[in-house]
């Protein structure tokens, strides 16, 4: 009984793995543009708490440029064009067993070198990373990535 | 008279006359022989004994057939008859009855050996718990539910020309988020 049981655990997990991971998955990309002035912080940025914290409480506004929402699915690249003309390339290379998200992410630049050639994240749903330094407009831009929904 | 405590014993009275014996077992036993004419009768008959068989050696070496050297031996007592030697051919039959009995008992015992069954795994049979029998028991233990680690890290990262920094923030649960700064 207990092993007919696990088998069937087992199989279960494998076929919700397998569709889960053919499954698209939902991602959100937020470009913010961050300064050292005085100013206001987008309230749709509320919801990120990390964005509050140090280092990025040294930043006094914070302005929403462009928030870009996609299905990704395995194996497939998405780009998004970036204000400064960069393309940040995202691939989602595969949802683990546990759930989490192994992302792939590149910023390039047509007919120049890679300003970011390689990162991979793993990510919890939900639960974003971020790319920040690139200098535009005075200020600093600051990429945010949230992949899939976070648990209830 | 000689009592059957007084009589020398065969072997004894067979290696006094091959002088196998020590110097002090030789004067002992020649001085018994020389105060009794039955064991001086008993050494003449082995002595003949003896060189019947140091006469005979030779045939024995080349592969004579036992039974015409045994009839040559025995021809050789006879001419002179002995109530020894005829005590000790009963002996020798009753010798050759009980070795044939031993030797059908270790045959038996040998095949015996043989044909019984295999033991049993004597270290099964000492830890009856390192049996690999495959048991099956009810599980009534609560299913434990492990959480996936939360939040994000970098597993990977290239900066190409530039140069960077990987760091963490906390997220609004605690949960560690990955930051990747690259000083442009």
């Amino acid at each position: 009984m207990t092993r007919i049981s696990l088998t069937s655990l087992a199989l279960a997990l494998a076929v919700s793995a397998t569709a889960a991971a053919q499954a698209p998955v939902a991602s959100e990309v937020v470009v913010i543009l961050a300064k050292e002035e005085a100013g206001a912080i987008d309230p749709t940025l509320s919801d990120i708490a990390a964005l509050s914290r140090a280092p990025f409480n040294a930043f006094r506004t914070m302005r929403v440029l462009e928030r870009s929402r996609e299905q990704l699915r395995v194996a497939t690249d998405r780009d998004i064009q970036l204000p400064n003309g960069r393309t940040l390339r995202i691939r989602l290379q595969r949802v683990m067993p546990d759930g989490r998200f192994r992302v792939r992410v590149s910023i390039n630049r047509p007919d120049a070198d890679a300003y970011l050639p390689l990162l991979q994240v793993v990510a919890s749903p939900g639960d974003p990373f971020f790319v920040a330094g690139q200098s535009h407009d005075g200020g600093t831009l600051v990429i945010g990535i949230r992949l899939g929904t976070a648990a209830p | 008279m000689n009592t059957p405590e007084d009589i020398i014993e065969d072997d004894k009275l067979q290696r006094y006359v091959d002088q196998e014996l020590t110097e002090g077992e030789m004067k002992v036993v020649g001085r018994d022989v020389a105060k009794s004419e039955f064991e001086q009768a008993r050494v003449a008959q082995l002595g003949r004994l003896s060189a019947l068989m140091r006469d005979n050696a030779d045939e024995i070496a080349k592969g004579v057939d036992a039974e015409v050297l045994f009839r040559k031996i025995t021809q050789g007592v006879a001419a002179d008859p002995s109530p020894r030697l005829e005590l000790k051919k009963t002996q020798t039959r009753r010798t050759s009855a009980v070795v044939g009995v031993a030797l059908a008992m270790a045959a038996a015992v040998t095949i015996a050996f043989l044909i019984r069954p295999p033991d049993e795994n004597p270290i099964a049979a000492r830890n009856p718990a390192d049996d690999p029998r495959e048991v099956l028991v009810e599980n009534d233990l609560p299913l434990i539910h492990v959480e996936a680690p939360q939040g994000s890290s970098v597993e990977r990262v290239d900066f190409g020309a530039n140069t960077g920094t990987v760091f963490e923030v906390e997220g609004d649960e605690g949960q560690p988020l990955a930051v990747v700064w690259i000083a442009e």
